[in-house]
């Protein structure tokens, strides 16, 4: 039995590797409020390696956010650069794809052509294939129909999943997934992700978390980074040597949780 | 909004022309402004009144809100010169205080139903758990009031307070400068003073005054509802939550009064309810049907009271077929004047959404423009059009497309702010999941950004087709150096305000239960229909 492990419970064999997906090099940014302008953030820099969950936490306010959104391209480093297999990021692009705290779906359509809307550039019958499969794979099989509203907020993340992946990115990030979701649910679609990322052959190569809740990145995450307050500064890059998914009541989770809370407070 | 610095160049501006043309006259203008605010402002505070009290019975009293919307909904299609025999009637004649008490009334008939509205909305919106709360700590009556319901209309009650001085504005010259029945009814004030020198063909006196309007407009828009807009943000429930039918907790006179005046007719209701449904035709819920019943109850009253006025006075008004021309005609130019300002307002707002830094610079020319009112833009439109394109296309036709540009500014800017408004509170994810998702911007269009604006389209369309009924009345017949020029289509507006001239009662009922029919119909069958679809539209659950 692994340390950490619970038992009874399948464990995902983790198979990361030595290549670069995400390289984040001396990354600043800053805003000019008016005239005034604000350090966000100086000097991040880390690497994300094939099939890695990485969770970033950090103080609120300390540019969590600012960074995942730079990944994915909807906003630029002031200095330093982001690059995905040796591609500097100037815009979105195909390979990196995001899930939102607020599930961001169109309330006018359906849980299919919410998911469509990611494939839009395939013909109308492989699209609606796709969708359906990804559809399937969150476990809304039989939503197809259902309308944002008349789903609960597990649910419409699970659309919102559905969406991302669909696209088959390199690269998944999300921004605080769980943080709408009640505890139980989101315990269940943590499971459900690390399945789908660890068991399936698949896309994505790599998934990038943000989140403010401690024990959730060490649960989900083969590594940590811990950022500081502002100026944000990469405070401490733990890896997490536990199975997926690990118990959390063993001591090693426990102790980690405790090492990353004392570094944040 | 527009920038004081802005502001001041544009006042200072205004202050050299006027000394420039008129001298010492600047004086009245001066005079004409100042009597003007306090007119807009008396008509305010009677608007607020009204507004509050029915709007806090209709907010909390679902029967009285039941009864009293479709009541309510006539009356605000009523145009401004409808009400002006009433006023000349009851009003006028009270010894000094006739022709302001005239005015002021009705400058309040313009005012009002935004206010009256936006209040029952903001009750109506108050979040389930804040109603739980106030129940759980049991307050009630005066501090439930105090606490809840006056907070909670408190942003609507501004932003309707901005459309409702709007309407007072455009309507302004209207007010303070009319005919009925040959006698001049005429108060001093910056509106009859655009009115007389545009009426005298005076262009540059009459774009003084329009200027100063302008100025006053803008300033109050930029030192007073700025201002308290932004301070009303602190009080906005966060995400409009759909308040549940519930017992409610409400001051127990309001609900006395409320519950007496539904009851009876409640009643009656029930009956005919029961019957339609032994039919099984109809609407799918009881509340609904009720509702629909009641507007059709009215509007067969409005049409009743119309045939009854065509076949009692057949002298004093017009035939059925001549009348219907006259609505053909109107409907016609509304409907052309409508295309025209959702084309280029739908345009502009996909400008703005692309780039969004033009915001700064067109809102404040929007609102100028907004606040121009169409009856002093008179002089301009009728010699650049009518004289310079009656050689051209023959004068009929150049008076018509006078009379839709006109209509057109009393429409554009209803369907422009709701857009605006759109744009503004699109959800930032929204926006950046078609450049996540790199879709093409047709299919961003089509997908996203079209869909995001329609509820406020539809809300705006609502908004444009009642401005532009009540435009009518002045696009239709354009009174310029003593001549009056009228399409020779006619039109509802244009009987209207021929009837009003002349004195003659029956064709002012007329015209205004033809029109009131008119938008009623269109309200229940268009514009209900639309607004239940825009509903799956909203981001707000």
């Amino acid at each position: 039995m692994v340390a950490g492990a619970q038992e009874g419970v399948e464990i995902f064999v983790q198979r990361v590797s030595p290549m670069v997906e995400l390289k984040i090099k001396n990354v600043e940014k800053k805003y000019t409020i008016g005239k005034r302008s604000v350090e966000v953030m100086d000097d991040v820099s880390f690497t994300v390696r094939r099939k890695e969950a990485i969770s970033i936490v950090g103080p609120s306010g300390c540019g969590k956010t600012t960074l995942i959104r730079m990944i994915a391209g909807l906003e630029m480093p002031t200095k330093g650069k982001i690059t995905h297999k040796g591609k500097t990021i100037t815009g979105p692009t195909e390979n990196i794809s995001m899930v939102f705290e607020s599930f961001a779906l169109l309330p006018w359509k359906t849980v299919l052509e919410n998911v469509e809307l990611a494939l839009l550039d395939r013909p109308k019958e492989e699209r609606m294939k796709l969708a359906r499969e990804y559809i399937d794979l969150v476990g809304l099989d039989g939503f197809e129909e259902s309308y944002p509203r008349e789903l609960s907020a597990g649910m419409k993340q699970r659309v919102g999943i559905a969406r991302a992946i669909s696209r088959e990115p390199d690269i998944l990030l999300m921004d605080e997934p769980f943080d709408k979701l009640d505890p139980l649910t989101a315990n269940n679609l943590k499971t459900e992700i690390l399945r789908f990322f660890h068991a399936r052959k698949l896309k994505p190569d790599a998934l990038i978390m943000i989140t403010h809740n401690i024990e959730e990145a060490v649960y989900m995450s083969n590594r940590v980074i811990v950022l500081s307050k502002r100026p944000t500064r990469v405070v401490e890059d733990i890896k997490i040597s536990l199975p997926k998914p690990p118990d959390v009541r063993s001591r090693e989770f426990l102790e980690y949780v405790d090492r990353i809370t004392s570094l944040i407070t | 909004m527009v920038s004081k610095k802005f502001l001041a160049a544009f006042i200072l501006a205004l202050l050299t022309a006027s000394f420039y043309v008129m001298g010492e006259g600047m004086v009245s203008l001066a005079q004409a402004s100042v009597f003007s605010l306090m007119r807009m402002s008396a008509a305010y505070i009677l608007a607020l009144l009204f507004s509050l009290f029915f709007g806090i019975l209709m907010g909390h009293n679902e029967k009285a809100f039941r009864f009293l919307l479709p009541i309510m909904d006539v009356l605000q299609s009523i145009p401004i010169l409808g009400f002006l025999p009433l006023a000349v009637v009851f009003l006028i004649s009270i010894p000094a205080i006739g022709s302001e008490a005239a005015t002021i009334f009705l400058i309040f008939t313009c005012m009002v139903w935004s206010t009256l509205f936006n209040v029952i909305e903001g009750i109506r919106t108050i979040p389930q758990n804040v109603r739980d709360t106030a129940r759980l700590f049991s307050v009630k009556g005066a501090k439930y009031l105090t606490n809840v319901v006056f907070p909670a209309i408190y942003p609507p009650l501004v932003s309707g307070s901005m459309a409702g001085w709007g309407g007072g504005w455009y309507f302004l010259v209207v007010g303070e400068f009319t005919t009925f029945g040959g006698v001049q009814h005429e108060v001093f004030g910056i509106g009859s003073f655009i009115a007389e020198y545009a009426y005298a063909g005076d262009i540059v006196l009459s774009l003084i005054g329009i200027w100063a309007l302008a100025a006053m407009v803008l300033a109050i828009n930029t030192f007073v509802w700025t201002p308290l807009l932004q301070h009303a943000r602190k009080y906005q429930y966060g995400s409009q939550i759909e308040a549940e039918e519930e017992e409610e907790i409400v001051p127990e006179v309001v609900e006395d009064i409320g519950e007496k005046f539904a009851g009876i007719f409640e009643r009656i209701f029930s009956k005919i309810d029961g019957i339609i449904t032994g039919m099984g035709i109809g609407p799918e819920t009881k509340e609904f049907r009720q509702n629909y019943l009641f507007y059709l109850f009215l509007i067969s009253v409005v049409a009743g009271c119309l045939i009854l006025m065509l076949v009692l006075y057949p002298a004093e008004s017009i035939g059925p077929v001549e009348l219907l021309g006259n609505s053909l005609s109107s409907i016609t130019r509304i409907v052309i004047a409508y295309s025209i300002a959702l084309t280029w307002t739908i345009l502009a707002g996909l400008l703005i959404e692309r780039k969004r830094w033009l915001l700064k610079y067109l809102v404040p020319v929007f609102d100028v423009g907004q606040s121009i009112p169409a009856v002093a833009v008179f002089p301009i439109i009728v010699v650049v059009l009518i004289a310079l394109l009656s050689g051209v296309l023959g004068s009929g036709p150049a008076i018509e497309m006078a009379s839709i540009l006109l209509l057109l500014t009393g429409m554009q800017w209803y369907l422009m702010f709701n857009i605006i408004r759109a744009i503004k509170t699109m959800p930032r994810e929204t926006i950046e999941l078609g450049g996540l998702l790199r879709l093409k911007y047709g299919q961003k269009l089509r997908h996203i950004i079209i869909p995001a604006m329609f509820p406020a389209i539809i809300a705006g369309s609502i908004e444009a087709i009642g401005g532009g009924w009540n435009a009518t009345i002045v696009s239709e017949s354009i009174v310029y150096n003593n001549i009056a020029f009228s399409p020779e289509t006619g039109g509802l507006g244009y009987l209207l305000s021929n009837a009003t001239a002349a004195g003659n009662i029956v064709m002012v009922a007329v015209s205004v239960l033809a029109m009131v029919t008119i938008i009623i119909l269109t309200d229940k069958i268009i514009w209900s229909q639309a607004l239940k679809k825009a509903s799956k539209y909203s981001f707000s659950e």
